[in-house]
């Protein structure tokens, strides 16, 4: 089975110190990792950089990048490593096409994963659109896409004030599966529900990305959710070195 | 010297009526709260659990007199306080204190730290400018603030900001203290210390309602849990003491435990019948067609409204 | 508070001083004394003379009355209505927010220079002057100035702000005008009013210009006396023609100077933190 990411040796530097060092993160096909550690230990910044997204300056000191199930040879941290902040927007660039295709992004609010002003069957259709092959029947392919979720077909028209948290939540969800990514990166989707939404959540990303075949990279606090769901686990420390958070 | 509870709720109902989009639009009522009955007494901590939509929040809004309720009579310290008008309960209201769930929309954009305990103070708390600067003070450097005085609400971490409204409500000793998921939106790194900062600091003979979703949170720090499930109290229990029995109660406690609740809630008899494992051949007539009440199990501070679990001698009766 | 001190101060300074101004300004220019046509500031001071030797001090003064009392009123009546809007959008009271909301609408659809020149032309003779015009301005401008401070009130939090105060142990009055009021309305509320009386100053020497241009009578104010207007007039014809009025025009520019710097002033004095 190849790799879906492979993150080697990740250093990221602020001006005071290093944000994220020696890091490795691996996510291969239908399995889960998780990636865990107190607040400040770099989590969010460890699955942006998965992404080719490199925010900080100066940034990227150290690591290799590659996705081998799209191109085993390529390393996209070529060109980037040390060479500041025109060659990391040089990067982000590049690798546009990557991202809301061959893998996506949850972020850890369902509301900024969410265009206020749009329904939702509106996002998902934008959603769908990335796919290599577009499906023949769209709306039955929206209608599907929210029964995995567990959202009723009504969803569709709605407005993404109009759902609660937990519906919000599963609306989010569907828009980063829709595009049946290889890669999902769930950053703390549990944010906010209480414990049983939680599990609801969280066992529907996991099946999800089972189902079709995807990996899953979950940034997550809670202790209990990665005991239940991880195969790998990817441990950070926090700013003063302490490990913890789950 | 009061040693009785210092809240008293009894036979506490609410009714919310919902009207539609159009004046015409049929409206609904939703039965938030349907009969609760608890006492909290002074020094002790409870926690009232449950999902949203299970009607803790309105039950806490009520005894702080934010509701009225629609039947049902609340006792804070011996005095009949539901149905006073608001000039007799602002008064008092140094004395039964609220921690809101949203700390940010409770402060003042333009007071700092310190000027918002100082206020407190020398409004509520009958202290001269002077003391109630160096009070004021004492007390947010107890909550960790000592450095950020001078900071304003929107220079502040969001732990920050919520150890403030603590700092505020604490400062008066009161003799109740009313949080609403005191540490909703917070790492799990902060919420320990705020559930810390806000027991830690509390009057010694100060009861405390803390309200959440999370039941493994509240362990550590309630005397007694009263889990709720739509707009009922299922099960009391002290977790230092006893785990929960009714299965919803067990979910709560550990969702990964039991298979996630699907739902709808039953509208007749038990509201959990659909996602129930308990409820046997023999049982389920009742379960569909009576609502469980509260029964004592073996210890007498642990109740559980199930008929499964029905009677002192819980032997645990039920679908295996 | 230390740094929004000098602020206040000159703010007040110059309030001040236009309305001393307003206060000395005499009911008719002096006789015309041709000795002194277009002396400088160093022959008459403080300000020079105009074209019939009269002291350049008279316009200005006369100018401070016609606008002094007219634009503090509009600064009132805006801040008003932004008060109004601010403590509404707090109380939560939905449909009466709503219907304000679409008044407010209509009337800020309004074209505002076309009511300006209705209203002016339909007063009856007795009643013309600058404060009916400035009284219109600040209603055509309150649904703009009570979004803005309907719109700090939503940030502070609207109802729940309020609920949790109350809760607290506070009173109504004290978290209504103290806080909501006096802390966070203030600056919104003042800098909408500081703007309404700039712009009702600049109105009017904008209408007394064209009146002038025209020979018209003025809308304004009465005809003994003199707008700052006049002194721009005087003083443009330095530009175009060698007349040496430029002292006028350097007057009615400072002038106009004087008042943008008071309503600037005026906002950051009370500046939110």
């Amino acid at each position: 089975m190849t790799a879906l990411v492979e993150l080697r040796d990740l250093c990221i530097r602020a001006p005071e110190r290093a944000l994220v060092d020696g890091v490795d993160v691996t996510v291969m096909p239908g399995r889960v990792t998780a990636l865990v550690g107190p607040s400040g230990a770099g989590k969010s910044l460890t699955a942006r950089a998965v992404m080719c997204v490199l925010d900080v300056a100066p940034g990227l000191e150290r690591g290799e990048l590659r996705y081998p199930a799209l191109d085993p040879h390529t390393d996209w941290y070529e060109g980037v490593r040390g060479a500041g902040v025109r060659a990391q927007q040089a990067l982000l660039r590049r690798s546009r096409s990557l991202r809301g295709a061959y893998l996506t992004y949850s972020p850890q609010a369902a509301s900024s994963a969410l265009n206020p002003g749009r329904t939702i069957g509106h996002q998902l259709a934008l959603a769908i659109g990335r796919r290599a092959e577009a499906p023949t029947d769209l709306s039955g392919e929206i209608r599907r896409i929210l029964d995995q979720v567990g959202l009723a077909h009504t969803a569709s028209a709605a407005l993404p004030r109009e759902l609660s948290g937990g519906m919000a939540q599963r609306a989010a969800l569907a828009i980063a599966v829709a595009p049946k990514p290889r890669l999902v990166i769930a950053d703390e989707p549990e944010t906010g529900l209480d414990p049983v939404l939680r599990r609801a959540v969280i066992e529907l990303l996991v099946d999800v990305c089972r189902d079709e075949g995807a990996g899953l990279l979950l940034i997550s606090h809670h202790a209990s959710t990665v005991r239940r769901i991880a195969d790998d686990v990817v441990r950070l420390r926090g700013p003063d070195g302490e490990e913890g958070g789950a | 010297m009061t040693q009785g509870p210092v809240v008293s709720v009894r036979g506490l109902h609410k009714t919310f009526i919902q009207s539609g989009p159009w004046p015409w639009s049929p409206r609904r009522e939703v039965h938030a709260v349907q009969g609760v009955d608890f006492d909290v007494a002074p020094g002790e901590v409870v926690a009232l659990v449950g999902q949203s939509g299970s009607g803790k929040t309105t039950v806490s809004r009520i005894v702080l007199g934010l509701e009225e309720p629609t039947r049902g009579e609340i006792w804070l310290n011996g005095s009949r306080w539901d149905g006073l008008p608001e000039s007799q309960r602002r008064g008092r209201r140094v004395d039964y204190q609220y921690v809101p769930q949203d700390a940010m929309g409770a402060l003042d954009p333009q007071q700092t730290a310190l000027e918002h305990v100082e206020e407190t103070l020398s409004v509520l708390g009958g202290l001269t400018r002077v003391e109630a600067r160096e009070k004021g003070g004492d007390m947010l450097a107890r909550l960790g603030l000592g450095k950020r005085l001078r900071a304003l609400p929107r220079e502040m971490s969001g732990g920050e900001q919520r150890r403030v409204t603590l700092a505020r409500v604490l400062a008066l000793e009161p003799r109740l203290v009313v949080a609403d998921e005191p540490t909703s939106g917070l790492d799990p790194d902060r919420r320990e210390s705020v559930l810390e900062a806000l027991i830690g600091n509390l009057p010694s003979h100060a009861g405390c309602i803390l309200v959440t979703h999370d039941m493994a949170e509240a362990r550590g720090w309630c005397d007694r849990i009263l889990a709720m499930l739509a707009g009922r109290v299922i099960e009391e229990v002290d977790l230092k003491h006893a785990e929960p029995r009714h299965p919803y109660a067990r979910v709560l406690f550990d969702p990964w435990s039991a298979p996630v609740p699907r739902g709808p809630l039953a509208s007749v008899g038990c509201p959990f019948l659909h996602d129930c494992g308990l409820a046997s051949e023999g049982l389920r007539g009742r379960c569909a067609s009576t609502v469980p009440v509260l029964a004592p199990q073996d210890d007498p501070r642990h109740s559980v409204a199930c008929f499964a679990h029905a009677g002192a001698s819980a032997a645990g009766g039920g679908s295996r | 508070m230390k740094p929004r001190l000098p602020a206040a101060l000159l703010a007040g300074l110059c309030l001040v001083l236009l309305l001393v101004a307003a206060l000395v300004a005499p009911e008719h220019l002096p006789d015309k004394a041709p000795d002194l046509k277009w002396a400088g500031p160093a022959d008459v001071p403080p300000f020079g003379a105009d074209d019939g030797g009269r002291s350049l001090l008279h316009y200005a003064t006369q100018g401070a009355r016609v606008v002094a009392v007219p634009s503090i009123v509009a600064g009132m009546v805006v801040a008003a209505f932004a008060t109004l809007g601010g403590v509404l959008r707090a109380m939560g009271v939905g449909w009466f927010d709503r219907v304000l909301q679409a008044g407010g609408e209509v009337v800020g659809a309004l074209p505002r220079m076309v009511v300006i020149l209705v209203v002016a032309l339909v007063t009856p003779d007795e009643w013309r002057g600058l404060l009916p015009l400035a009284v219109t301005w600040a209603l055509l401008s309150a649904p703009g100035a009570m979004d803005e401070a309907a719109a700090v009130a939503e940030r502070l939090g609207g109802a729940r702000f309020v609920e949790a105060l109350r809760a607290h142990g506070y009173s109504a009055s004290r978290v209504y005008l103290y806080h909501i009021v006096a802390l966070n309305l203030r600056p919104v509320v003042v800098r909408q009013a500081a703007e309404v009386m700039m712009q009702v100053v600049f109105l009017e020497i904008g209408l007394s210009y064209i009146a002038e241009e025209e020979n018209q009578t003025d809308f304004t104010h009465p005809a003994n006396l003199k707008s700052w207007a006049n002194l721009l007039k005087l003083g443009y014809a330095s530009l175009v023609v060698d007349v040496p009025s430029g002292h006028a025009l350097g007057l009615g520019l400072g002038l106009i100077g004087v008042v943008a710097v008071m309503g600037l002033a005026l906002g950051r004095a009370v500046r939110s933190r």
